[in-house]
């Protein structure tokens, strides 16, 4: 009797095989259309509206709704819609005049080059900020704990700003927006407008890091299996290394898994305050801006990049993850 | 009262003090026409006219027969007057924060702002509470459909990006303070919901909740009697971390443009006025974040450690 019951209390066993992960995924994205359909045909305003076509009679309104589908009553538009989706048709957007698919085609290599640099700052400047302020004295590694935390806690669109102020207006290194210039960027200009925006979204994941990380490092320098290893005669980088810092990447990195969420957000926060074309400042305008086909495609996009994300990084969890912490052997 | 929650009470006397000194949030310290973005610092010299009424002065010259008003705004009517004779004593102000582009006070905004803050998070951890501990407890005592669905719905709302589940949600909040604490409330309970569950896994696994199991107790009751005591401490911890979020939210929110209108003054908005005038206006962009950070690390730094313990067994 206790024994099913202390197994039923025990959280799911992790699932290995791709299939049912697949499965559930597709469910999540199912669940995550009905939601989005829902919540943006609640919106209020007209879709007509938003065409900024010349004024209409109601003959031509009526041919235009006909033509969108949008006089077809909201079940069978859910229906159609989810149906095209399936069949890899996106519609077109209200706002852009083009389809959806190449509007997202060309916001989605910006998101990617933003996400990933971003991605890879945090986790560098947090693991090596977290190794820097291990190595601190007191007085100055208590400083830099508190400067941590408040860099944690700020929002990224005032964070932007505030590295645009110092590095764009004041200093004058670093160009501030607009990735995209209406003369046509070489790569390097796309680059030189990256620098800000992947360093607004790394730096609050890069301290929720680095103070996860240094608060792992710290109880791993006390623990009994370094005093062991020091104890058989291993020093220096090797003893930091695989007794330390090896250790205490695996759970620094399901912090990160769970921190996607929060980055695909930040990316779109940042993309707005930075201009930056991509996916994020796309679905953002669409939104507000009641273009419907545009705002759904986006934003299950973006669902996606979570999901995927979140795998990503529970896939590195799993390399990193040390063999000496359980269920392995 | 215990240090942690020192800052804490203080940004709350701010919030409900702060109105009442700083004066007027709305209407323009610096009048209208006349040189409205100060830096912060800035004087401003009212100066009572002869004719009766004051004016806030921009320029105060003075002459053999006395002090002249060179440039200033009539206070009552708001338009730019010249040439009149000053009356009595000249006072001057200080604009601590200085003033935004409309020509008003920066602080009493400010302040406002902290106020909405407050009513916002305050609602959206209300709500979240709610909603997360709800769910949780379907999602860790319900039946397996129940606790399958729970789960599900709170994954998918996961997986969907905070930012534009909250731009949706607080299109339909038409700018209501009401409205957007329960639309930021609304986005944030998920992870309430998972701790929740977790918890309440454990709970239903103890031999007392077995025990009542045995004696006939339905789900409901198990859940709302022997499991909610020991799940409520933990959602309890986690409510801080919600409210510093919701803080953060309701400032992108309106930053996004989405946020309170009406007299409920954001801390994001003034952000986003203030981008368009950088790099002269500086003030309006690191005054208000400076002080969205200080609430957030004070919030959290008054979480409590273990608010109060599970029951006594």
């Amino acid at each position: 009797m206790s024994s099913t019951a202390s197994a039923s209390a025990r959280t799911r066993t992790p699932r290995s095989s791709v299939l049912p992960r697949l499965a559930r995924a597709g469910g999540l994205l199912v669940a995550a259309y009905t939601l989005c359909f829902l919540l943006l045909h609640a919106l209020p305003g007209d879709p007509l509206d938003r065409l900024e076509a010349a004024p209409i009679d109601a003959a031509q309104a009526r041919r235009t709704r006909e033509a969108l589908g949008l006089d077809a009553p909201l079940p069978r538009q859910y229906w159609s819609t989810l149906n095209a989706y399936l069949h890899g048709e996106l519609g077109a957007s209200l706002r852009y005049r083009r389809p959806v698919a190449q509007v997202l085609a060309a916001a989605l290599p910006y998101t990617a080059l933003l996400g990933a640099s971003a991605l890879l700052l945090a986790l560098g400047a947090g693991l090596l900020g977290a190794a820097g302020a291990a190595a601190l004295p007191h007085p100055s590694r208590r400083i830099v704990e508190i400067g941590v935390l408040w860099l944690a806690t700020a929002p990224r669109f005032w964070l932007g700003l505030l590295l645009v102020l110092l590095f764009a207006d004041a200093l004058g290194w670093l160009p501030a927006s607009h990735a995209r210039a209406p003369g046509g960027a070489g790569p390097g200009d796309v680059l030189a407008h990256l620098v800000l925006p992947a360093w607004t979204l790394a730096l609050p994941t890069a301290a929720v890091i680095a103070r996860y990380q240094l608060a792992l490092l710290d109880t791993m320098r006390a623990a009994p299996h370094v005093r062991a290893a020091r104890a058989a005669g291993e020093t220096g980088a090797r003893l930091a290394w695989r007794h330390i810092v090896r250790p205490s990447l695996a759970p620094t990195l399901a912090l990160l898994a769970v921190n996607v969420p929060g980055l695909v957000s930040g990316a779109i926060v940042v993309e707005v305050v930075f201009a930056w074309p991509g996916l994020g400042r796309a679905s953002v305008e669409a939104i507000l801006g009641g273009d419907y086909p545009l705002a759904l495609a986006a934003t299950l996009s973006s669902a996606g990049a979570v999901i995927a994300g979140r795998w990503l990084a529970a896939a590195l969890e799993r390399w990193f993850h040390p063999p000496a912490f359980g269920e392995g052997a | 009262m215990s240090r942690r929650l020192l800052p804490l009470a203080a940004l709350a006397l701010a919030a409900l003090a702060g109105p009442l000194v700083t004066g007027s949030a709305e209407a323009p310290a610096v009048g209208t026409a006349y040189a409205m973005l100060r830096p912060p610092g800035a004087r401003l010299q009212e100066a009572p006219l002869a004719g009766g009424g004051f004016a806030r002065a921009g320029r105060i010259e003075a002459r053999e027969d006395g002090l002249w008003l060179a440039a200033g705004v009539d206070d009552s009517e708001g338009r730019l007057v010249r040439g009149l004779r000053v009356a009595g004593q000249v006072r001057t102000r200080r604009l601590w924060l200085g003033t935004d582009a409309q020509g008003r006070d920066l602080l009493a905004r400010i302040v406002r702002g902290l106020r909405t803050a407050w009513i916002v998070a305050f609602v959206a951890c209300a709500a979240a509470l709610g909603c997360g501990t709800a769910v949780g407890l379907a999602a860790g005592v319900g039946g397996r459909w129940t606790g399958a669905v729970a789960r599900f719905a709170s994954d998918a709302l996961l997986a969907l990006p905070r930012v534009l589940l909250l731009l949706a949600m607080g299109l339909l909040a038409r700018g209501t303070v009401w409205g957007v604490g329960l639309a930021i409330g609304g986005v944030s309970w998920m992870e309430l919901a998972r701790i929740t569950e977790t918890a309440a896994r454990h709970a239903r696994a103890t031999g007392f909740a077995l025990a009542a199991r045995a004696a006939g107790s339905g789900r409901a009751r198990i859940a709302l009697r022997h499991v909610l005591p020991h799940v409520a401490p933990l959602a309890a911890a986690a409510t801080p971390l919600v409210a510093t979020e919701a803080i953060l939210l309701e400032a992108t929110l309106a930053y996004l443009g989405v946020g309170t209108s009406g007299g409920w003054v954001s801390w994001g908005r003034i952000i986003a006025d203030g981008q368009s005038l950088l790099p002269q206006g500086w003030w309006l962009v690191v005054f208000p974040g400076l002080l969205l950070c200080g609430v957030a690390v004070a919030v959290q730094r008054a979480a409590p450690r273990a608010p109060w313990g599970p029951p006594a067994r």
